[in-house]
Formats: structure tokens, C-alpha cells, sequence
């Protein structure tokens, strides 16, 4: 069964040129164990999503779904004290940018201790005594940090960025969550420390069998650590299926330009050659074009496109296209 | 004919505290050497805190050299020396958010270069403007916006033309490309290549992102505490890595650990 289950979900922002659509019917499932990853550009409205389902939104939102249920918890009837009681257990999110999301005026080690909840203690009240500093310590263990000591002791802003992010892995699974949402975990850094955070998410995911939402712009990063893929456009998911099913065979024309962006992709391009890309930017949200989002940058556009492509599913690969690639032959047959 | 671009032993000392009145003398650059031909591309790689900006910083004259010198077309740079200095070597910063002033249009950004460094009249300078914005892919109106009107892209596009705008021989690019998105960076990616292609501009490119550095540099050198561990022409180094370090660079660039 799945853990957590959203179904169109829909989020609008009142902004002062008015009401924007930034994420439009969009459907997200995560089995437990599993490791998503949601793919998409700036302004594609994929931090939105991880921070609807936290309920970390702002008054001028509206997030409205269909069905939003974590477990067989409905989250959409709860009260908000209700829903943060059950997100501190079970759901936990890694920001971008660790050094800035850190309080830069108190200890590292104090910051990890607040976040572990006194409830998980077993035995007598004298145990509770340096409990949650051993906890601590273990925690800073299971991260990868031999030198618990030291980084303990050191403010946010003496630490380099991979350490950073590991803390905040550390505070992350001090309740031990169903689901880790890692919003961007390794942007900015360089590829040795972002290796160490991918495989430190992995073995998460594999011991305690953490369900991982990872949200990411990179395909490539995340594409040895993800079980399934949804990429996402504009607001609306154009393609979705297990990671093998969207990096072989790509259906969508954006997640195949997404693919042939990257140089590690192609290896037969020649050196210095130019990269296969798609014209034009991203629309602003003000000015999203009528039908298929991708319209007015689709090499394969034509008269149809005009039309919203609904997903559809073949092998249990969801895409939205009305002329997709790498299909050709099974349509007519 | 010599080399567009000469660094010879170029070190920088910095003095950090220590203690209560002590200072001490760390070097963030020692001792670094290379070449650069014309219309050729050097990359510079390495992990945080190894001296990759400070060196592109020291190439764009923003901070004073203790040691050794630098070559352009065979006339030495003198730190300080800007008029000299900005017509041969010209840098794209990280963050073109913070770099390209939010209240002055694009037209003005782009005229200020021209106004210090040349003696074009306006005319001559709107000219000019027109032609470097059109070269960099955008159009002339966009003269008259202002930064925040711009999407990420078009505003590196800006940084961009603020750069070839005095028609410079080398180019240093401190990490701009990495922040943008995937589809338009390989728009960038082109516009640099096709630059170089038709102006002979070197490029000294600072990144992380090591797919992209092996597809448009022609040698690679890779910094550890300052010093420059390895410098090779980029095959070689991606096809058999001597220093330790940069074997295991290029292993977390090629990990596969799931399968």
C-alpha cells in the first residue's frame, strides 16, 4: 500500500498581477521503501509540492487535492496541531542550502539535541539525564561524522557545506520518519562531498527502509539512487515510470532534451560540439502558454498541441504527449 | 607564436590571526604556472577551499599577486593597472543576481565599460550595444529593461555581453554556469562555444561540473591547497589520472554505486 498518496493536488498563489497556477492536478504516490525523484526546473513548482505535503505554506496560497494521505491518515481533515503531530513523527524534510538553514547563533550539538524528542527514552527518569547528548553523538555516528566532538562544539558557519548537509540529515532522522523529503540535497557542491550525501541517503533508505522523495534538477545526479522518476514541467508531471523506463526510453520531448542537455549523456558528441537544446526559456507562471506547456519550445509541436495532453499509461509508464518520442511503431500496431 | 596567456609562479599570501596579537602566513596561492593558446579553454578544478576562485581573481586583477607574473600576448600585467588590464581580461562572476546593478536598465550596465575604457561618442556607443546584445542572443529593446525583468538565463546572457563588449582576449568564468537550469545552460554552453569559435577568446573556465569541463576544455588543472597538482590536456587527465586527488575526482564523477 502506498505511504503516501496525492491526487491532484492543485496549488494556486495570489500574487499582486493575480491568482497564478503554479502546480496544476498533479498525482504523486510513494511506496514505502522507495526512492522517488521528483525532476524539474526553477519555477516548475517541485518545492511547492514537498512543501504542501509538510504544510509549510504561506497565507497567500490555496492548496487544494483531492485525496492527500500519508499511511491511512487522511491529512487534508486534520487540524493543523494534528497534522504537525503526526509530520514530527513521520515525515521529515532536508533543505537546500544546509549552512543558511542552520541557526547560525547556537551550537551545532544543541541544534541536534532540540531535535530529538525526549519521548523515545525507555526506562526511569534518571535516564534521561546526558540521554539526548549519547543520542546525539550516535546520530552524528550514523551520519558518517567520526569527530563528533568537534563538530558539536562548532557553530554552523565553521563547517563546510557537506558537513552541513549531514547534520542536517542527522536532525532529520532523529525520529526516525517514514519519509525523508531532501529538497536539492546536493546542489553546489562539488562531486566528492555529493557522492558521500547520495550514498548516505541509499544506506538510509536500505537499513532503516526510508522512503525517500528526493527533489532535484540534475537527472543525472540522482538517476543511479532513484527507483522511479517523475519529471515535471510547468506545474504539471509530463512524464513518470520506473528510473530505467524514463532514462532509456523517454516518451516526453522535455525529458528527452533534459537527457541530451547533459555531455555524459551523449557520448558519441563530438569535443566542442554544439549541445543538443530546446529554444527559448521557461515560462513565467503569469504567462504559462494554452495546452501542452511545452508547446511553444517543442520541436515536435503541432496543431494538436493546443490541446492539454492528458497522461497516459503504457507498461506502467505515465506520460503526457500527444506525439511522444520513441513510440512510433507500438502506436500503430 | 607565444602563448595568448603566461602565468608564471604565481603565489598569493594571505595573513589570518592567530592567538592574541600573532598573525600568520598562509598561502591560497603557490607557486601555479601555465600556458593558455589562443581560442583554447582551461579548466580549473578542485574541491571548496582548494584556491580556484582566488586564483581566477587574481587572473582578473580583484586581488594583488605576492609573487610571479602574468603574461598577456607577451606584455606583463601590473596589478592595478585596470584600463590595460580590462581590455585584455575580462571575468563572469558566479551570481549574476548580485553582480549586475538592479537599478540601472541593461543599456547603462553595458555603456559603462565603453565609457572608461573607449572613446566612442554615444552614437558610437549604442551602436555597439545593439551589436553585442544581438551577438549574445538578445535583442536590442532589451536596452532598455532592467535586470529583474530578465530570466536567469537572458541575465547571464547580460554578464555575458558585458564581457565580450571590449572585445577581450581571455575570459574567466568562476562557476556562472552551474546555477542555471539544465535546458538553458546548454544554451550558454553554445553561445561560449560559438564566441570562441568566431573571436579567438580563451577562456579560463572554474566549475564542478566535470561532463561539462571534459566536453569544452582543452587542458585541466587541478588545484589542492593552493597548489596545482596536475595540469594535462583534458583527455589524458580523464582518461588516466596521476594525483590522487583527481583519481578520486573523477571516480565520484563516474560512481555507479547502485548497480
Amino acid at each position: 500500500m502506498a505511504l503516501i498518496d496525492i491526487r491532484n493536488l492543485t496549488i494556486e498563489i495570489d500574487t499582486p498581477t493575480g491568482t497564478v497556477k503554479a502546480v496544476d492536478k498533479v498525482s504523486l504516490t510513494l511506496a514505502e521503501g522507495e526512492i522517488k525523484a521528483l525532476v524539474g526546473e526553477s519555477g516548475s513548482g517541485k518545492s511547492l509540492i514537498a512543501k504542501a505535503l509538510l504544510g509549510v505554506t504561506k497565507p497567500s496560497w490555496r492548496v487544494r487535492a483531492d485525496r492527500m494521505r500519508l499511511g491511512d491518515q487522511d491529512l487534508l481533515s486534520l487540524s493543523p496541531s494534528q497534522r504537525r503531530k503526526i509530520l514530527k513523527n513521520d515525515i521529515a524534510m532536508i533543505f537546500q542550502e544546509p549552512s543558511s538553514c542552520l541557526d547560525p547563533s547556537v551550537e551545532v550539538g544543541k541544534q541536534i539535541e532540540q531535535a530529538i524528542p525526549l519521548s523515545k527514552v525507555k526506562g526511569g527518569f534518571w535516564r534521561r539525564f546526558q540521554w539526548r547528548k549519547r543520542q546525539a553523538e550516535a546520530l552524528l555516528h550514523k551520519v558518517g561524522i567520526k569527530d563528533h566532538r568537534a563538530v558539536m562544539q562548532s557553530f554552523p558557519y565553521e563547517l563546510s557545506d557537506g558537513l552541513c548537509q549531514k547534520v542536517m540529515i542527522a536532525m532529520a532522522i532523529a525520529s526516525q520518519p517514514k519519509v525523508l523529503v531532501a529538497d536539492e540535497p546536493t546542489t553546489a557542491m562539488e562531486a566528492t562531498t555529493a557522492n558521500q550525501i547520495l550514498r548516505l541517503l541509499h544506506k538510509l533508505n536500505k537499513l532503516n527502509n526510508t522512503a525517500i522523495l528526493l527533489i532535484t534538477h540534475d537527472v543525472h545526479t540522482l538517476a543511479d539512487l532513484a527507483d522511479t522518476i517523475s519529471v515535471i514541467y510547468c506545474g504539471h508531471i509530463v512524464e513518470s515510470g520506473r528510473y530505467d523506463q524514463v532514462l532509456g526510453q523517454p516518451y516526453h520531448p522535455y525529458t528527452g532534451a533534459l537527457l541530451d542537455a547533459m555531455p555524459t549523456h551523449n557520448r558519441d558528441l563530438e569535443k566542442k560540439a554544439k549541445l543538443p537544446t530546446l529554444p527559448g526559456a521557461i515560462p513565467a507562471l503569469q504567462h504559462l502558454p494554452i495546452g501542452c506547456r511545452l508547446g511553444p519550445r517543442c520541436p515536435k509541436a503541432q496543431r494538436e498541441c493546443v490541446v492539454q495532453p492528458q497522461l497516459k499509461k503504457f507498461k506502467g509508464h505515465l506520460y503526457a504527449c500527444h506525439h511522444p518520442n520513441n513510440f512510433q511503431q507500438k502506436e500503430n500496431g | 607564436m607565444a602563448s595568448q596567456l603566461i602565468v608564471r609562479h604565481l603565489s598569493q599570501d594571505i595573513h589570518v590571526h592567530s592567538g592574541w596579537l600573532g598573525r600568520k602566513k598562509v598561502k591560497a596561492i603557490d607557486d601555479v604556472s601555465f600556458e593558455l593558446d589562443a581560442g583554447e579553454t582551461l579548466a580549473i578544478i578542485g574541491e571548496t577551499g582548494s584556491g580556484k576562485s582566488s586564483l581566477a581573481k587574481l587572473l582578473a586583477g580583484i586581488n594583488k599577486p605576492t609573487k610571479g607574473d602574468i603574461f598577456v600576448n607577451g606584455e606583463a600585467l601590473r596589478f592595478g593597472d585596470y584600463t590595460r588590464r580590462c581590455r585584455l581580461v575580462r571575468m563572469i562572476f558566479q551570481d549574476p543576481d548580485s553582480s549586475l546593478n538592479p537599478r540601472l536598465p541593461i543599456g547603462r550596465i553595458l555603456s559603462a565599460p565603453l565609457v572608461l575604457n573607449t572613446k566612442m561618442n554615444e552614437q558610437e556607443r549604442k551602436q555597439k550595444i545593439a551589436s553585442v546584445l544581438r551577438t549574445v542572443g538578445l535583442l536590442e529593446e532589451h536596452a532598455e529593461f532592467y535586470p529583474q525583468m530578465l530570466s536567469n538565463g537572458q541575465k547571464q546572457r547580460v554578464s555575458l555581453a558585458r564581457a565580450v563588449i571590449l572585445s577581450p582576449k581571455i575570459i574567466i568564468i568562476d562557476e556562472s554556469i552551474a546555477a542555471l537550469d539544465i535546458s538553458v545552460r546548454s544554451q550558454i554552453v553554445n553561445l561560449l562555444l560559438e564566441l570562441q569559435r568566431n573571436f579567438a577568446i580563451s577562456y579560463v573556465f572554474v566549475s564542478n561540473d566535470l561532463a561539462l569541463v571534459r566536453h569544452i576544455s582543452d587542458s585541466v588543472l587541478v588545484m589542492q591547497r593552493g597548489r596545482a597538482v596536475e595540469y594535462r590536456p583534458t583527455e589524458d587527465l580523464f582518461n588516466e589520472p596521476q594525483h590522487e586527488l583527481s583519481q578520486r575526482l573523477l571516480q565520484a564523477y563516474r560512481s555507479e554505486f547502485r548497480k
